[in-house]
């Protein structure tokens, strides 16, 4: 047994280079998985408890900031207030009789647990800046606080935020925050699960540098000084219901469903997706790493045959002669893949850092588990232990006799003699380096498959920063509004910007943003893909997003149902804005306001190209959404790095792997054309230079295949998930991964050309020929 | 033509050092037909690796018409090989992978001046073969396809080591005389490497090899046909 072990390794041993890359393969792959799994996965089981203790909402319903004549009523010896603003102001207790008298309207529709969500908006006064908060009551039912750290306020001096916030800032517990002119105290660091509450500038972000989110005890809420203003917030009772159900109500605005909301519903779109893709990535790693280890063993075997049959000949069975063989496999192959697990499970926390940036959830407690090791180790461990088998059995489970005799490539030559006649009039160097191709076919085809997963990678790495560039940057970029103000109740406007409807509604089952716009104003263009002006369409009927229509799946010309205001209207689609701003629909604001106020001249918003000089309940600035976006912007770049690395790791590990063997499994050629009087040059071009032909087919392939797969994913994400997720990429960023992966082939063949350079001619002279 | 001056060529293998030769000196002319014979290990293939620039000597030089070859870096011998030699071996090494015309090929792309394609086949009688591959030929054929390959790129001189030594006798006989012919019809300097002596009639001069030394190297004055000739 001894010699036979002895044997098997100095057979590996002349391949440790091949061995430490192939090594390398199995870790990454190992590693992709177990680091995704452990890291994202465990935020999944986390969030999901998280979510069902503390009583996340279901649906949030936005009611009016003014107070409805119906509901005046029901304040019995209340003072009289248009807003529920000035209410607050005027006697809290009326507040919470109206909130009370809110949700019991709405109870009367739909079976449903609702609670008000009342919360403050104030200013953080900090040295040189002032940040965002929004304080709430904790909730009773709903929405429960989740405490992180420390314990919860209780005194009217006390408060507790966000821990994001926090670490960004520098806050530590027992640390004074000051806020609206007065010094809290911070007892505790929070979660809170309604994500519909992170809408301070945007419904889409929440920038944890400079937004926080609070809660009070009711004493230091009732005399904390910021802006007032609340929600319904409720969970379905058992099945969910059309939230329009409540429009009949005076005060309702719209409703939001929570799993609608990026920040919620995306939270386990992009645990899932994470995990899905992780897995795919791992398996087809995976899948490279047991070719090429098929691919090394069969080379060692083949060596190996003739002394092989000598022993089999002298009566040893074939379970003597390849349990060494196995072992070292097994042992060799279990080490990188234990070794890629771990630092999957040293990386998992990071990964889960990464990913609670954006997301306002608890940490979950990363362990290594036994379904992860058997995914990550144990699958790919006996899918080699069995190719291993299969290969060793097949080249060796013969008769003494027939593994002594002398080594032939037959086969495989008569298998492409008819392709190669094809192409016997191609010049010198192409025959030849089809000659070896085809005498290769499996390294042809694993390099090939390698080069078409690497460039789709770093194809899908472009395409991945391209779709914030798409969604929003262009959308914010593209039209001339710097400043939103919403009108929020008042009633004495002043003529200063553009006026606008904006409206949340559904159409065509979809839940749509809804843009009344002039024909005359000059802001916010709106145009098709060739540039041509669709504003002129507006008053025909509704001109959508591509963004919405990928969601809804409407075209020009499709007829569909619009719920606006609790309201049914029958519209025809004019035509597809180019822009993926959201699930956007615009409409004329005149024709909007006609059918479903009755009156031509509504608006609640105006668009402006400069600060307002008035007043008004909300202004939102396009620079912070924007700033908002470049903050998202650098972590999805962060995403993008990992993976341009990964694809160029894989890319090099694939492209190296393989011309190596090439070079070893030719030695023999290698020497004889040395001897015949080829340079080096003339060699590497016979022996590698079909490779370049493969990288560029390779590259070819992955294109098309890229397009297709991103399309199919971004009408998946639509839906599946509902979110709008347009990947795409440019011929320029084609052409700079070429480019890229163009020097990525000549490092490695400058490589590999050295290798050539080391083959001693003196090889061909006396070994026997394979 | 070939000089040899002091030829040593010393192998190390760990602690173990090997002399192969020992100091040889000859001069082979231009256009003969010499015949190098001697047992296993007396360093037959060790000279002919050093005449054919393949390996260096450890001392001593080898020069090849004039030119100091055991001066020469690897790539001047690399381009020396390409313009001027020919390599038959014992174990054919054709590529079995490439059909015959595009063994031939491999030869015939190193020369500017090289043969067509047609004259090295018909040369070693492997006319109407072309098409097919190594695997299809019998032995003797597979060493003409190799003589063919050597012979294309019109090289000076035409290295055989061991030429027939895997094939029986009438194969054997039929290989030498399309070696034989080539030296007579294209004055292409042969240098044949066998352990046969019977082969030492057909040579115009015959060399035999002993421990490394030249223990003698005479002109053939009366070659003897090799039909007629017995192993």
């Amino acid at each position: 047994m001894k010699p036979l072990i002895l044997h098997s390794v100095r057979l590996l041993k002349g391949q440790w280079r091949s061995l430490l890359l192939l090594g390398v393969i199995l870790a990454l792959s190992a590693f992709t998985y177990s680091v995704v799994d452990l890291g994202v996965g465990t935020i999944e089981e986390s969030t999901d408890a998280y979510f069902e203790s503390h009583v996340q909402e279901d649906f949030s319903i936005i009611t009016t900031p003014t107070i409805a004549s119906s509901e005046r009523e029901a304040l019995e010896n209340c003072p009289f207030a248009f807003s529920i603003e000035a209410l607050y102001d005027a006697s809290p207790s009326c507040f919470e009789s109206l909130m009370d008298h809110r949700v019991e309207t709405f109870d009367t529709y739909g079976e449903a647990t609702l609670e008000a969500r009342i919360y403050k908006d104030g200013l953080i006064n900090r040295q040189d800046e002032t940040h965002d908060i929004r304080v709430f009551l904790d909730g009773e039912t709903i929405n429960k606080t989740y405490l992180e750290a420390g314990s919860m306020p209780t005194g009217d001096d006390e408060i507790a935020i966000l821990s994001n916030y926090a670490s960004h800032n520098g806050y530590t517990l027992g640390d004074t925050l000051k806020t609206e002119g007065t010094s809290y105290t911070i007892t505790g660091f929070i979660l809170l699960p309604d994500y519909n509450l992170p809408a301070i500038q945007h419904p889409l972000f929440f920038m944890s540098e400079t937004q926080t989110l609070a809660v009070m005890d009711q004493g230091a809420f009732n005399d904390y000084g910021g802006s007032i203003d609340a929600h319904i917030a409720g969970v379905f009772d058992s099945e969910p219901f059309d939230l329009s159900v409540y429009s009949e109500t005076d005060s309702y605005l719209h409703g939001l469903l929570t799993e609608n909301n990026l920040r919620s519903g995306a939270v386990y779109a992009e645990i899932e997706g994470s995990r899905g893709a992780s897995l795919a990535l791992s398996v087809l790693i995976a899948f490279i790493g047991i070719v090429v280890v098929g691919l090394m063993l069969k080379k060692a075997v083949d060596r190996s045959k003739r002394p092989f049959g000598v022993l089999k000949a002298l009566g040893l069975n074939f379970k003597e002669i390849t349990l060494p063989f196995l072992l070292l496999v097994s042992l060799f192959s279990l080490f990188f893949l234990l070794i890629g697990t771990v630092l999957g499970w040293g990386f998992a926390p990071a990964l889960q850092q990464f990913f609670l940036m954006i997301y306002l959830l608890p940490e979950g407690v990363v362990s290594i588990n036994i379904f992860t090791v058997m995914v990550s180790v144990l699958v790919p461990f006996f899918v080699l232990l069995s190719l291993s088998l299969i290969v060793i059995r097949r080249l060796l489970g013969k008769e003494p006799v027939v593994l002594m005799r002398p080594l032939s490539s037959v086969e495989q030559t008569i298998r492409f003699k008819s392709v190669r006649r094809l192409l016997a009039r191609a010049p010198f160097f192409t025959r030849f380096q089809l000659a070896f191709l085809t005498r290769n076919l499996l390294k042809t085809t694993v390099f090939t498959i390698g080069v078409i997963l690497s460039v789709f990678l770093a194809f899908l790495a472009f395409a991945m920063d391209g779709v914030f560039d798409e969604t929003l940057d262009a959308y914010y970029e593209g039209i001339d509004v710097t400043h939103t103000a919403h009108l929020l109740g008042s009633t004495d406007i002043p003529d200063e910007g553009e006026r606008v409807i904006e409206v949340d509604g559904r159409m065509h089952d979809t839940q749509a943003f809804v843009i009344g716009l002039d024909a005359s104003q000059t802001l916010h263009p709106l145009e098709d893909e060739n540039g041509a002006s669709l504003l002129g369409m507006l008053d025909e009927g509704p001109v959508i997003s591509k963004s919405f229509q990928l969601l809804s799946g409407l075209e020009v010309g499709d007829e569909a149902i619009l719920n606006l205001y609790g309201e049914t209207k029958h519209v025809t689609i004019q035509g597809v804005a180019d822009m993926y701003p959201g699930n956007h629909v615009f409409m004329d604001r005149a024709s909007l306001s006609e059918a479903f106020l009755d009156s031509p001249d509504f608006y609640n918003a105006l668009y402006h190209d400069a600060p307002f000089d008035n007043d008004y309940d909300r202004v939102i600035e396009t620079e912070n959404i924007l700033a908002s976006s470049e903050q998202i912007n650098e972590v999805i770049m962060r995403v993008l790095y990992v993976m341009i690395v990964s694809a160029i790791v894989i890319g090099v590990i694939i492209m190296a792997l393989l011309t190596g063997v090439t070079i070893s499994d030719n030695g023999y050629n290698i020497a004889l054309l040395k001897v015949l009087g080829y340079d080096n040059k003339e060699i590497g071009r016979m022996i590698l230079g079909g490779y370049n032909k493969m990288l560029v087919l390779g590259f070819i392939i992955a294109v098309p295949i890229s397009l297709v797969s991103f399309s199919v994913m971004t009408q998946l994400f639509a839906d599946v998930y509902s979110l709008v997720w347009p990947m795409s990429i440019s011929v320029w960023q084609i052409f700079m991964i070429f480019v890229l992966y163009g020097m990525i082939y000549m490092i490695v063949a400058k490589r590999a050309r050295r290798e050539i350079e080391r083959v001693s001619l003196q090889k061909a002279l006396k070994i026997y020929q394979d | 033509m070939i000089d040899l001056t002091g030829v040593v060529k010393r192998y190390k293998q760990g602690d173990v050092t090997t002399d192969a030769l020992r100091g040889v000196d000859a001069h082979i002319p231009k256009q003969s037909f010499l015949i190098v014979l001697g047992p296993s290990g007396s360093g037959k293939s060790t000279l002919l690796n050093l005449m054919g620039a393949l390996d260096l000597p450890t001392e001593g030089s080898v020069s090849v018409n004039e030119a100091i070859i055991s001066e020469m870096g690897s790539k001047a011998r690399s381009q020396f090989r390409r313009k001027h030699v020919g390599f038959v071996f014992q174990d054919y090494n054709v590529l079995n992978t490439l059909s015959v015309k595009e063994n031939i090929e491999l030869g015939q792309y190193l020369s500017t001046r090289p043969m067509s394609i047609d004259e090295a086949l018909r040369a070693v009688g492997l006319s109407g073969y072309e098409a097919r591959y190594p695997y299809e030929l019998s032995g003797g054929e597979r060493q003409r396809l190799s003589i063919a390959r050597a012979i294309v790129k019109r090289p000076d001189i035409l290295f055989c080591d061991e030429p027939t030594g895997s094939l029986d006798e009438t194969l054997a006989k039929d290989v030498l005389g399309v070696i034989h012919s080539l030296n007579e019809t294209y004055g292409t300097t042969v240098i044949l490497i066998t352990h046969n002596e019977a082969l030492r009639h057909i040579g115009s001069h015959v060399m035999r090899l002993k421990s490394g030394h030249i223990d003698s190297f005479t002109k053939n004055h009366e070659p003897i046909a090799i039909k007629d000739i017995t192993f």
